[in-house]
């Protein structure tokens, strides 16, 4: 597949995993009951709210456009959403289990997202031809040419 | 096939290994490494024991090498005889499936030795910490004397490096096999009854024993990371891992059986790690008097340390091959010049270790099994794959199986790998996910910055399929 089949590939995967995290959010806003999360103020209203889903969500949308013009950003912010909103997951430990059923699609396809974008950044990369050099086999002063016998 | 002399497996190994000094390493000493990194004394088994019940940790003891073990050492013996080059698994999985699987799985793996053999010297410090009761500065202290004694060593070569090894392994050995003697000569308890604890199903029983015995069993894929630095890894390899794998199951069984005996009847349920239970160091006091348990005491501080010499020594190298392939910072691929050992790698690795023995760092235990699970299915692919996409290609071991055979047996560990990944909790998924996701994110960071190498630069590139030399050889030997 060339660069732009995976860009291409990489903005359909990360669009629907940022659906599904919308999706995600407004379930744990609207059924969960948890809707305010803690109430240590920077941590509760950054990680522990439900509407860092949200917010992970459109930032994966935006990624995916991005990655569809730029593998390495796009991917990166896709990939940096999904382990933001995992996070979310992590701090809330009496419901980890039915968090992390309803976020495992997010975090296939965003890791599949991230995925395209690498295989697009390596096909469209001029690779070096050669692997980088170290320095010749150093000689072990007392030992060579013999190898150390072990 | 042999040109002017040289194997294509040779010259591959010659381009790939620029820089690395060779050293000529006895099957028996390799045996010792092998030894080391999946097992180094039974540490840890206690704590199958009470969770799944004496005839459970028997039965997986004696099965579950058959479907974990042996096909990991089988596949990393072919493909260690295939492409012997220095990084092992990341060398394996970028021939026969590319640059971007291979770094996932080089970095993978490369995160969980980090985090991994950290906890080695944490243990050991707990081991010393509970006996003697001092202080969290000499803690630090000690763990950071360790560190840097096994960073040295490794650096030094491989040759000091195996015969540390040694030392260890007589030291965490020898109190084991006293153990083993008096246990089985004067314990009282069944080895083998109950099956699983009362009024657990066996699917209850195996969940966290499973969990604990996968990693006991682990390993096997290590010692390939060394093979640019040992002579003829081709034969050396398959033949410590044939032997080290029923040594393993042996040490495991006698000493189990013994602990299990040596608890005395129904004590079984009490013995686990971490204080309070019957651990062997407790079991030996029953068994020996203190004389033993001092013994067992150093058995299980040696054991701990050369967990961590050893893979200190085989984690740093897949990090210098991604470095030589341009996939990693430059100067881990720097090599020194006198020993020829990848000492940037192995040097960063120590200082990481040495910041990381001053935690209790639990959650992070959980989540490089799971970075490794992931690794270890791409090495099952990895096999597979390249049965079919290089059919001719010398391998010096070849797993005895048509390709039909190969995918069958390598479906039993994928499908257990898979399984493992639920039976641990949430907590170690969430942390393991995590691990997984820095892997896409670190290749689009490093590949962009340093390009990478090109397939056809890197190892059998160095002749045509025709047999003819490539410009790129012509290249290496000006």
């Amino acid at each position: 597949m060339s660069p732009r089949s995976w860009r291409v590939w990489g903005l359909v995967l990360g669009v629907l995993a940022g659906l599904s995290v919308i999706g995600f959010g407004y379930w744990v806003h609207g059924v969960a009951g948890y809707r305010l999360g803690s109430t240590w103020v920077v941590v509760g209203f950054t990680i522990t709210a439900p509407r860092l889903l949200v917010a992970m969500g459109v930032l994966m949308i935006v990624g995916a456009i991005i990655l569809y013009l730029s593998d390495v950003a796009g991917g990166i912010i896709v990939a940096g959403a999904v382990c933001i909103a995992m996070i979310w997951c992590y701090y809330h430990p009496d419901h980890r289990v039915a968090n992390v059923k309803l976020y495992a699609a997010s975090i296939v396809l965003g890791f599949l997202s991230a995925m395209c974008a690498g295989l697009s950044l390596k096909r469209r990369t001029d690779a070096v031809g050669l692997p980088a050099a170290g320095p010749a086999p150093g000689p072990a002063p007392e030992r060579e040419p013999e190898a150390a016998q072990v | 096939m042999r040109l002017q002399g040289v194997a294509m497996s040779e010259v591959s190994g010659i381009m790939a290994n620029q820089g690395l000094r060779r050293v000529q390493m006895r099957v028996i000493t390799a045996v010792v490494v092998v030894f080391t990194l999946c097992c180094s004394g039974s540490f840890g088994m206690e704590d199958v024991v009470s969770s799944s019940g004496p005839g459970a940790t028997i039965l997986m003891i004696l099965v579950l090498p058959l479907l974990w073990s042996l096909p990991l050492a089988l596949v990393s013996s072919e493909l260690t005889g295939m492409v012997p080059e220095a990084g092992g698994l990341y060398r394996w999985i970028r021939r026969a499936m590319g640059e971007y699987w291979s770094f996932q799985g080089g970095w993978w793996w490369t995160l969980s030795l980090y985090v991994d053999s950290a906890v080695y010297v944490a243990l050991a410090l707990d081991y010393l910490q509970n006996h003697y009761d001092f202080g969290g500065s000499e803690r630090a202290l000690i763990g950071i004397a360790i560190v840097a004694l096994f960073t040295f060593i490794n650096i030094r070569g491989l040759d000091l490096t195996g015969w540390s090894l040694w030392v260890i392994e007589i030291v965490t050995m020898v109190p084991f096999v006293i153990f083993t003697i008096l246990g089985i000569a004067k314990g009282t308890g069944s080895a083998i009854h109950p099956f699983v604890p009362e009024g657990e199903s066996f699917k209850e029983a195996m969940q966290l024993g499973l969990a604990i015995m996968l990693w006991m069993y682990s390993g096997w894929e290590s010692i390939g990371t060394l093979s640019g630095e040992i002579e003829n890894p081709q034969r050396v390899i398959p033949r410590a891992l044939f032997i080290g794998l029923p040594l393993v199951i042996g040490t495991y069984l006698l000493t189990v059986i013994a602990g299990i005996m040596g608890a005395g009847a129904g004590q079984w349920a009490n013995m686990w790690t971490g204080g309070g239970g019957l651990d062997f160091v407790e079991i030996g006091k029953i068994l020996g008097g203190n004389t033993l348990a001092y013994l067992m005491l150093i058995s299980a501080i040696f054991s701990n340390i050369g967990l961590y010499a050893g893979y200190l020594a085989t984690g740093a190298r897949p990090s210098f091959q991604m470095s030589r392939d341009r996939l990693f910072p430059k100067f881990y691929g720097l090599t020194h010049k006198s020993w020829g050992t990848p000492w940037v790698a192995i040097l960063i690795m120590g200082v990481v270790d040495g910041v990381l023995v001053q935690f209790h760092f639990d959650t992070l235990i959980t989540i490089d099994v799971f970075l490794l699970m992931f690794a270890y299915i791409l090495i099952y692919l990895a096999c597979i794959v390249l049965r079919y996409k290089e059919p001719d290609t010398e391998r010096p071991f070849r797993v005895p199986l048509p390709n039909w055979g190969l995918i069958a047996m390598c479906a039993v560990p994928i499908a257990i790998a898979v399984i493992s990944l639920f039976i641990n909790g949430t907590d170690w998924m969430i942390g393991g996910l995590f691990g997984i996701m820095t892997g896409p994110i670190a290749y689009l960071v490093f590949k962009s910055i340093y390009k990478g190498t090109k397939d056809e630069a890197l190892e059998g590139a160095a002749i045509t399929p025709e047999g003819e030399h490539t410009e790129l050889f012509a290249q290496m030997e000006a």
